[in-house]
């Protein structure tokens, strides 16, 4: 589906369905398309108003330099605390040879084509850890065209060839005399004869020209972070605005039976209810009259028959089953992007599995469906004009075009009427590639004509939360006696959360990138293997949820590589490290073995290692653990982790995020659990639903190697080998294998005692 | 409604709160002082630190009218130019990532600061595990609370 589709498809979208995500077929195929060479006309309306001479200068979408040298760049994607406001930024101000000191960064919406990630179809979609990695060409050509722009301007100003001028910070320079004109005195200079500079990738900058990447600039976003100026979408105030609270289905599809407002007197009076098919709204102009009043309303619902049979525990169970039957077909996994399962000669993979000289292993995994936490809860706001066809919305998203696609569905109108103004988000981890909080807020605007701030309460994010699915994944090998695997079969049975939010973004087939990520083993050496996904459908609300399929899907298949090494009497880091088909896999390996002094035994304590890819970056780490064999409890001592993201950008902000993304996934493996009860969520808030204090964190040691001159992903990257390396690490230090996340103490005690 | 006198970053102000209005929603809503964060409502991730008579609290537990007479200061006012020894160590030590939990966060230090003047790791641990980062910032926290507490 290209953006074009999803523009003139935005009628079909239900008004309560929250589409997201983008084309799939980009985001698979990669960086194929980029623009190279930007042709964007100058900004019409600066050229035509500007006073002349001290009017600020727009290069193009991204950049605008003011008379005084300020040099204002444009952040379109969604702050969750990545740092993307400053990476993105400092990439194309390393290309303008601009004074970091004179920049300002101005978080923009999606106003601009430019803006479009290629990987996503062309909207604005922060998710998958894929905008630095997608956009790095097209900002540094718009720096690179920014800097030209100013270089012609120089060499008709001095009337001398562009060839004997060059830049430094902020300055074009006469190599021969060292004339210097400043950035911000250009701008002030005649627009006469000006033409839009066309830059090619050959003009880039080569990795060892550069003077800002690499080199640990503090990040723009913080200093407002620790004076509690910074704006989250909860601090929005429009003036007249409205608060509304709304009592949501405890179950998706449940709509509202009937209700009781028990509320009297004064209460009653300064409150207004609505009645939404998902829920009951309350609303008034003080937030906390409305959180109280609400505790009067009681709901009636009509549960959805097929919801309400929903026990996770039982089908859990049952996935367990299914992954292990033979005779039931799954979707095979995406074969563009899983090139080595359909290598060899046809049928090897079947041969081989049951080839009697090979050795063979099987075993099965499962995970729990997790709630993304975030700490800020949902929340979103919208003005919708008097005649209904256009929206100003505020909301921290990750959805950022999708926002637009969204509120235009439900008010029948273009997305081109629709403003997405992006605050700061409190967390996304994918919970805000969602839109359901952006719907509340436009279909209650809609409906009473009042700029409307829908807040979600934390038990609202809790029991109406939408989760990373729960999951079996039963994995086949057969291998020979030296460890080199012949055949590889992996399955997954799990529900689908590209179908439950975004079914046009599935494959052909049903595939779901959410759910089968990181099922393919590209970096290692296996002659055959194949993947497919048995697709459950319990009607509960799913999402992406940090990592996606890596996270079940690396803590099946590092547990399993575990588990062939010790089948063959193989150090697991060796085993790993002679199965690797490439340097960049094994250099990631050989430093965290380096790292964590792998091998080295100490009473009562012991480490698991664990490998994974993710979106063209690499990862290995070492987990240091000591168990409390009375209570079950696993600690976490020591986690080692070293990464290979290509070019480092931040370093220390790569440092920030691998280390936050180790504490999330531990967290993750440990005690995060969310049930469902006759379809109904048993957690609240974070008394039942733990996520990780100060007091479990571990030391954390991290190494980043560059392995290429181009930035990938990094933001989920330190996620996929925790959860394994842990389960790794508790078999080396009790011979018990934890084939389950999360490793609860309950769970631990059971297994250790039999 | 009721009207109450409160004393918020050393200034008097009268508010009209509903009977059961807490202290989180009334600094947030009714004296637009947005830096004290909204988290779990039930006094379990210290997004909402502030500090009454000196003493760090979950504004989200406590009532708006217990405040009367007492003096609150929240993260707006833990210093006049966001130069306090924390907020510059957070700063030298690049601790937010969202930064939605920073405020409360800061606020809790603050409080450990003024009871223990060097704190041991072991007991900045002990002290911080009452608030929340979803964004794992923990070591960076630890790291810029001994830096700070060198500075006080």
């Amino acid at each position: 589906m290209s953006i074009k589709d999803m523009k003139t498809n935005y009628n079909e979208i239900k008004e309560f369905a929250a589409l997201s995500n983008a084309s799939r077929r980009n985001f698979l195929i990669g960086s194929g398309g980029l623009v190279v060479g930007l042709t964007l006309p100058f900004n019409k309306l600066a050229l035509a108003t500007g006073d002349g001479i001290k009017a600020s200068q727009q290069m193009n979408a991204w950049v605008t330099i003011d008379p005084s040298g300020l040099v204002t760049i444009a952040s379109p994607n969604a702050e969750m605390g990545q740092g993307t406001m400053t990476a993105m930024p400092l990439i194309l101000a390393e290309e303008l040879d601009a004074d970091w000191s004179k920049v300002v960064v101005k978080q923009v919406g999606p106003t601009s084509k430019e803006y479009g990630n290629p990987f996503f179809g062309g909207i604005v979609h922060t998710v998958a850890s894929l905008t630095t990695a997608a956009l790095f060409d097209k900002v540094r050509l718009a720096g690179a065209q920014a800097r030209l722009f100013l270089l012609e301007r120089a060499a008709k100003h001095w009337k001398i060839p562009v060839s004997q001028l060059k830049t430094d910070t902020g300055f074009v320079i006469h190599k021969t005399s060292n004339k210097r004109i400043s950035y911000g005195e250009l701008v002030t200079l005649s627009r006469e004869g000006d033409k839009i500079p066309v830059v090619k990738k050959s003009d880039l900058k080569k990795t060892n020209q550069y003077k800002l990447i690499g080199k640990n600039v503090p990040r723009v976003d913080i200093p407002i972070k620790v004076d509690g100026t910074a704006e989250f979408g909860m601090d929005v105030v429009v003036p007249g605005m409205v608060h509304a609270s709304i009592i949501r289905a405890p179950m998706h599809g449940a709509t509202v039976k009937s209700f009781q407002n028990d509320n009297k007197g004064e209460i009653a009076k300064a409150i207004k209810l609505i009645k939404l098919p998902y829920g009951v709204a309350v609303l008034a102009k003080d937030l906390e009259l409305v959180l109280s009043a609400r505790k009067n309303i009681e709901v009636i619902w009509n549960f959805p028959k097929a919801g309400r049979k929903y026990n996770s525990e039982t089908a859990l169970k049952e996935y367990v089953k299914i992954s292990e039957d033979k005779n039931v077909k799954g979707v095979t996994w995406w074969k563009p992007y899983f090139p080595q399962a359909i290598k060899g000669k046809k049928g090897y993979l079947q041969s081989a599995l049951s080839d009697s000289k090979l050795t063979k292993l099987s075993a099965t995994y499962q995970t729990e469906h997790t709630y993304h936490g975030q700490m800020e809860p949902m929340n979103a706001t919208a003005l919708v004009d008097k005649s209904g066809k256009k929206a100003e919305i505020w909301a921290p998203t990750q959805a950022i075009s999708v926002t637009t696609f969204a509120a235009a569905g439900i008010l029948k109108t273009s997305p081109q009427n629709i403003k997405v103004n992006t605050t700061f988000l409190g967390g996304g981890f994918g919970r805000r590639a969602q839109v359901d909080y952006v719907v509340d807020a436009v279909l209650l605007s809609k409906i009473t004509k009042q700029p409307i701030k829908v807040v979600w309460t934390r038990e609202d994010d809790v029991v109406g939360g939408a989760f990373k699915p729960n999951s079996a994944m039963h994995i086949d090998a057969a291998f020979d006696s030296k460890g080199k695997i012949e055949a590889w079969s992996h399955r997954t049975v799990s529900e689908s959360p590209l179908k439950f939010y975004a079914p046009k973004l599935l494959g052909k087939k049903g595939e779901d990138i959410l759910v089968m990520s990181g099922a393919e083993q590209l970096q290692y050496n296996i002659s055959a293997q194949s993947a497919d996904h048995v697709i459950q459908d319990n009607g509960t609300r799913l999402a992406p949820w940090r990592g996606i399929g890596h996270g079940q899907n690396k803590f099946a298949s590092e547990c399993f590589m575990d588990e062939i090494a010790v089948s063959l009497k193989l150090d697991p880091a060796s085993f790993r490290l002679n199965s690797a088909n490439n340097p960049r896999t094994k250099a990631v390996l050989e430093k965290v073995i380096k790292m964590s002094g792998w091998g080295k035994k100490k009473n009562g304590v012991a480490q698991g290692i664990a490998y994974s890819d993710y979106n063209g970056s690499h990862s290995a780490g070492v987990a240091e653990i000591s168990l409390d064999r009375k209570s079950g409890k696993i600690k976490v001592e020591k986690y080692f982790i070293a990464i290979d993201a290509g070019l480092a950008i931040l370093p220390d902000n790569i440092l920030a995020q691998i280390e936050g993304a180790v504490i999330y996934g531990i967290s993750a493996a440990l005690t995060e659990k969310i049930t469902h009860k006759e379809g109904i969520v048993e957690q609240s808030n974070f008394h039942d639903y733990e996520v990780m204090r100060m007091s479990e964190v571990p030391e954390i040691s991290i190494e980043i190697i560059e392995g290429a001159d181009r930035p990938s992903s990094v933001g989920e990257l330190g996620l996929p080998t925790v959860g394994p390396a842990i389960s790794n690490a508790l078999f080396q230090l009790t011979g018990k294998r934890a084939r389950t996340l999360p490793m609860t103490q309950d769970f631990i005690k059971e297994l250790i005692m039999v | 409604m009721n009207s109450i006198n409160v004393k918020v970053n050393g200034k008097f102000k009268k508010v009209e709160v509903i009977e059961e209005a807490t202290l989180l929603w009334t600094l947030r809503e009714k004296l637009g002082l947005k830096g004290t964060k909204f988290g779990c409502g039930a006094g379990l991730c210290g997004a909402c630190t502030v500090h009454v008579n000196g003493k760090p609290v979950r504004s989200c537990q406590i009532s708006a009218e217990s405040i009367v007479g007492k003096s609150v200061t929240t993260i707006e006012g833990l210093s006049k130019l966001g130069d306090h020894p924390l907020q510059k160590a957070w700063v030298q030590e690049q601790v937010p990532q969202c930064g939605y939990c920073q405020s409360g966060q800061i606020m809790r230090a603050a409080g450990l600061l003024k009871k223990t003047k060097s704190p041991s790791r072991k007991e900045i641990v002990a002290y911080m595990s009452t608030n929340i980062c979803r964004c794992g910032t923990y070591n960076r926290i630890i790291s810029a609370i001994t830096a700070a507490a060198k500075e006080v």
